[in-house]
């Protein structure tokens, strides 16, 4: 919410500075945003602009006459788009400088000479804004330095509302809090319509749910007219436009209470009965605004006999609205179901001051206050007579009074908050506290509906003691050992061997759109989004492969080849109703530019996977399903018994993804994580040397190297231990594949005879599989 | 017949094949040559086998002997090869040339952090993605239509109208599901990825990480969760980072604060948001059946992706999701 400091001291005697003010409730409310104070800016001056021109040699400058006093008149160029003749503007001239320490001199734009500079909220250090030039106040003086010209009468500053706190909507509520911080006094404003109903001719009826509160004033005879200075000023530091006195106040009331009012003109409402009632299917009004809505459903209306006369708590109707020549008033001052507002502002898709307001839960206690400010401020502008005051309401809550026991609220937040201290705090914000001793009553005032149980004072006490004050200690007692996930400690050593064998991990996006799910040829049962960002983030991912094919493409245009591999969740959607599965995952991926072998860099990966992580060789099978987007004969699944683990695959359309060459690793770590042996068993080193021979072999066409590994370690039993790596040939034509035996027994020496038995066991088992030893 | 003589000359001519050696490269050959597994000695060795029977023992302490020596010669020549003085290199050449990996900035960071809070004492604890509406928001003190749903913008999975799921919006259902299916005391962190229907910029990603941190027992105090904060912060930071608390509100935690950092190192010392903290509220215990009479807790969450971008000076979110080797490569 946009705050103005002035407005603060109506109720609060702050002598603080805008920026020691905001400071003070960044560190006892909440978070000020944007201080934009001009206490600074004595070189700048006010300027009216008094014409624009186009730029007779740039499209997007404007040449602008300024007065800057003393009748002087300056020709500035300016490229702001928001530039108008009439306006007050901030002008730095030439021999100052601005806030950056940036001199201003006069020169030549384009061909025409600028006599200064208008500037932006930004150039000036008041805020964040450079889209265009700082449109100061219309009454600001020209020529006045901006510093005493608006003087802190113009400081505001950005105060982020907490959602908890609906009574900081409003300035009296900032108020409050400032007050208690500050440790002065606060005042409310002083009424001077009774506090009392007044009947008159207009009846109300509220539906069942949906409006707890509702406060009718007809006032007849006003004069409506342009607001006065004061009450334009207020709105338009803070950002308003000023539209009319009645229209003014209702906003004004807004802003100083946080109670939404809505001003109605008496002569287009047909018939004495105001009806509060939920929206029939299709009906539609035409809004403040002009446009014609369709009511959701579930929508509250304010209807009189004949017609709505708008959206409750969100926009008035512009069948009723007030103009210059409004004589006969309505206002509304209202309290009504916040989700209800909630949902029937996102359905219309239109969120208002009053709907965000509403939407927070203010608290119906306001209504009496806010319209008696109004009536009163209209009656003081406007003149006109009180005719009727109603006020209709749907039960009265009682004040909650909670417990509060000092000695524990100091043992909850580790505090030494002493009584007198404590009594204060509270009484500052408006509670009430009774008792005695350690144990008190505590009121809680109607605004504050976010307190309702103990704790919720003991936040109160301990951020005006101040969070700086809280000491830092730790905590005792333990909750035993501190443990992580086995699958979280295999991820990590998956991290380690993968940035060792060169691979760089990477994160992708995990939300994926169908045209890249399609163009990567993945198949998927995908998770859909109801609400995406866009098309290109309507699924929770099915795989990573997708992304990872774009994260290839992307990288090969300033690599000749990438390893890439990532550790995350993939999705696959289930039954309707039920959450889809879910698996984490490592996927490694190498791509290169030129042609090249970049299955056998995936596949090593494996390999070195599974002798690190001491899997046994024999429990792992391969079994090749060739699934559509990898190449026939170019990828395998990891089998542990019947669980399928993963798989490698050389990518089926490299071409699509701007690379020659692009295979894939991926293994699912819950499952791999069960395989993984817990201990491990060792091979002490040997004392006996062990005897070497090579084998080598032709393997036909559709024999696999792991066939031959079987067969030779079947037959090399007991004394062969090792196989070693295979060395491929082409020999004649034909595929020899040679591989190198380590034989060796425990305590002593293999003599050759039995090795040569062994070897001629193996040769004879190779060739009745009808294959050729060389 | 095999001459033990064979051994003799054999030694002689790896002496005198030494002397004529130069380089180290052509001794370590050398060395193959003579007492490799293939080499002469073997060789020589093998053919012990086939002498007479009376001879055998005698050829094998011939061969036993001329292995010796030939150890014990190609030992020496090692040795005076090692003290003898090298020729220079230019030790500016940057030398064997490694192709390592590297590690996504975020997992160093998700690392450190999870090894300080280990040594706290918090275990690490995960759990689903995708979230029902009880753990997301429920149980976490946010009903149906709480106006706190709307500081975290939702993504809901298409078909779960009746029983919503949802995209967690951050890892706090872990820490129910955690409390559900536990005794106090506990003391845990979640790391973990999280959705936010955001349109996406420089500072805001519809993806990102979280690491959140929950402690429940019957005597933590507000006092302690700043010193819980303040020092795993100063451990990831530096000694020199100061930690300052700011009200703030969240529901499912009350008093409930921002944390803010400082560090002289980064964007020169200025006030920088890391995340949110609080008391457990409550209602967030009797929702997971624990007495908040007897019991309480503290909870926090941090940004991980934020503390990289501070820490390694990224200035786009983005960039962690949309991977480039050529930023990658730097850590």
């Amino acid at each position: 919410m946009q705050v103005s400091a002035d407005w603060l001291k109506e109720y609060a005697p702050l002598k603080a500075s805008t920026h020691d003010v905001a400071e003070r409730l960044t560190m006892t409310l909440n978070e000020v945003d944007e201080v934009r104070s001009v206490a600074h800016l004595k070189d700048i001056v006010v300027g009216e602009v008094l014409s624009v021109e186009p730029h007779p040699n740039a499209d997007n400058l404007s040449v602008t006459k300024v007065a800057t006093g003393n009748s002087k008149r300056r020709t500035i160029v300016c490229g702001a788009p928001n530039v108008e003749a009439g306006q007050k503007v901030a002008v730095a001239v030439p021999g100052k400088a601005l806030p950056s320490g940036l001199k201003i001199e006069r020169r030549d734009i384009r061909g025409i000479t600028s006599d200064g500079m208008l500037c932006s909220p930004r150039e000036l250090g008041v805020g964040e804004d450079h889209t265009g030039i700082w449109i100061l106040p219309s009454d600001a003086k020209v020529g006045a330095r901006l510093s005493t010209a608006l003087g802190r009468r113009h400081d505001t500053f950005d105060l982020e509302v907490l959602a908890n706190r609906p009574d900081c909507l409003g300035h009296i509520g900032i108020a409050r809090e400032a007050a208690a911080a500050f440790e002065v006094p606060y005042q409310e404003p002083r009424l001077k319509t009774p506090d009392r109903k007044k009947p008159g001719p207009y009846g109300v009826k509220l539906p069942g749910k949906g409006c707890a509160r509702y406060g009718l004033a007809y006032l007849s005879g006003v004069a409506n007219k342009q607001s006065p200075a004061w009450l334009k000023r207020r709105l338009t530091t803070v950002g308003l436009r000023s539209i009319n006195a009645i229209v003014d106040v209702t906003n004004f009331v807004m802003l100083e209470y946080g109670q939404p009012l809505h001003a109605m003109d008496a002569e287009h409402v047909t018939g004495r009965d105001i009806r509060v009632r939920e929206a029939r299917s299709g009906e539609t009004l035409v809004t403040l605004d002009g446009t014609e809505r369709k009511a959701p459903k579930g929508a509250l209306l304010i209807t009189d006999s004949q017609k709505a006369l708008g959206f409750a708590g969100i926009m008035g109707a512009r069948n009723s609205e007030v103009g210059e020549d409004t004589k006969e008033i309505l206002i509304e001052c209202a309290n009504f179901d916040p989700a209800r507002i909630r949902r029937t502002s996102r359905a219309l898709g239109l969120r208002t001051d009053a709907s965000a307001r509403f939407e927070k839960g203010i608290a119906a206690e306001y209504v009496n206050p806010a319209i008696r400010r109004a009536i009163d401020l209209i009656r003081e502008i406007c003149g006109g007579e009180l005719v009727q005051l109603a006020d209709v309401r749907k039960g009265t809550p009682k004040p909650k009074r909670l417990p509060l026991e000092l000695a524990r609220v100091n043992d909850f937040l580790g505090t030494r908050i002493g009584a007198g201290e404590a009594k204060r705090i509270l009484t500052r914000l408006g509670f009430k506290v009774a008792g005695s001793g350690q144990k008190w009553t505590v009121m809680v005032p109607y605004w504050r509906s976010d307190v309702s149980e103990p704790e919720d004072l003991y936040e109160e006490l301990v951020r005006l003691h101040g969070y700086d004050k809280v000491d830092e200690t730790l905590p005792q007692g333990s909750a035993g050992a501190a443990t992580k996930p086995a699958e979280f400690t295999l991820a990590d050593r998956l991290r380690d061997l993968l940035t060792v064998a060169g691979f760089t991990e990477i994160l992708t996006h995990s939300l994926v759109g169908p045209k890249l799910v399609e163009r990567s040829g993945f198949p998927s049962k995908l998770a859909e989004i109801e609400n995406p960002l866009s098309d290109d983030f309507r699924y929770l991912r099915g795989s990573m492969g997708p992304r990872h094919l774009e994260s290839v493409q992307a990288n090969l245009r300033w690599r000749d080849s990438v390893q890439l591999f990532e550790i995350g969740r993939v999705f696959a959607r289930s039954a309707p109703g039920k959450p889809p599965t879910e698996s984490r995952k490592l996927i490694v991926t190498a791509g290169t530019k030129r042609q090249s072998d970049t299955f056998s860099a995936v596949r090593g990966v494996w390999t070195l996977l599974s002798d690190r992580l001491g899997l046994d060789p024999k429990s792992i099978g391969y079994k090749s399903v060739s699934p559509a987007q990898f190449m026939p004969g170019r990828d395998f699944h990891i089998m542990a018994g019947k669980t399928d683990l993963g798989g490698v695959g050389e990518y089926r359309y490299p071409d699509r993804f701007k690379a020659a060459g692009i295979s894939m690793l991926s293994v699912d770590i819950d499952l791999l994580q069960q395989v993984v042996p817990t201990e491990g068993h060792v091979t002490m080193p040997p004392t006996h040397p062990a005897v070497h021979r090579d084998l080598s072999v032709y393997l036909p066409e559709g024999s696999a190297f792991a066939d031959l590994a079987r067969i030779v370690r079947a037959n090399g039993q007991p004394h062969l231990r090792t196989i070693g790596l295979p060395e491929l040939f082409s020999h004649k034509g034909r595929r020899s594949i040679t591989i190198s035996l380590e034989f060796r027994t425990l305590g002593r020496t293999l003599t050759d005879a039995e090795v040569n038995r062994l070897m001629a066991n193996i040769e004879a088992a190779i060739k009745s599989h009808g294959w050729e030893v060389r | 017949m095999h001459d033990p003589n064979e051994f003799e000359q054999l030694v002689a001519d790896a002496e005198k094949a030494l002397a004529d050696t130069k380089t180290p490269d052509r001794r370590s050959r050398l060395a193959t040559e003579y007492l490799g597994r293939n080499g002469k000695l073997a060789d020589l060795i093998r053919g012990i086998k086939d002498v007479d029977e009376a001879d055998r023992r005698k050829a094998g302490i011939a061969g036993n002997a001329a292995k010796a020596r030939l150890e014990q010669l190609f030992d020496a020549a090692k040795n005076e090869s090692a003290a003898r003085p090298a020729e220079p290199v230019d030790v500016t050449l940057p030398g064997t040339s490694y192709r390592l990996g590297h590690y996504h900035p975020v997992t160093l960071v998700l690392r450190e952090l999870e090894d300080i809070f280990r040594g706290l004492g918090f275990s690490v604890v995960d759990g689903p993605e995708v979230e029902d509406d009880w753990h997301n928001f429920e149980a976490l003190n946010m009903p149906v239509d709480h106006p706190a749903r709307d500081m975290q913008d939702t993504f809901y999975l298409a078909g779960s109208e009746d029983r919503r799921l949802l995209p967690r919006t951050h890892t706090s259902g872990v820490q129910i599901r955690a409390m559900e299916g536990a005794e106090p005391p506990i003391r845990i962190i979640t790391p973990g990825l999280v959705y936010r229907n955001e349109a996406e910029d420089a500072t805001h990603s519809a993806v990102f990480h979280q690491l959140e941190g929950l402690l429940v027992d019957d005597r933590v105090t507000f006092a302690d969760l700043k010193g819980v904060i303040a020092s795993a912060m100063r451990a990831l930071l530096g000694a020199d980072a100061k930690i300052r608390f700011r009200p703030s509100y969240f529901p499912y935690t009350e008093p409930s604060a921002e944390i803010d950092m400082s560090s002289p190192r980064i964007r020169g010392g200025e006030w920088l948001e890391l995340g949110g903290c609080g008391m457990v509220h409550p209602q967030v215990l009797r929702n997971v059946k624990w007495d908040p009479a007897k019991l309480r807790g503290f909870a926090f969450g941090l940004g991980p992706d934020r503390i990289a971008m501070l820490k390694y000076g990224i200035e786009d979110i983005r960039s962690f999701f949309a991977p480039d080797v050529r930023l990658l490569e730097q850590f």
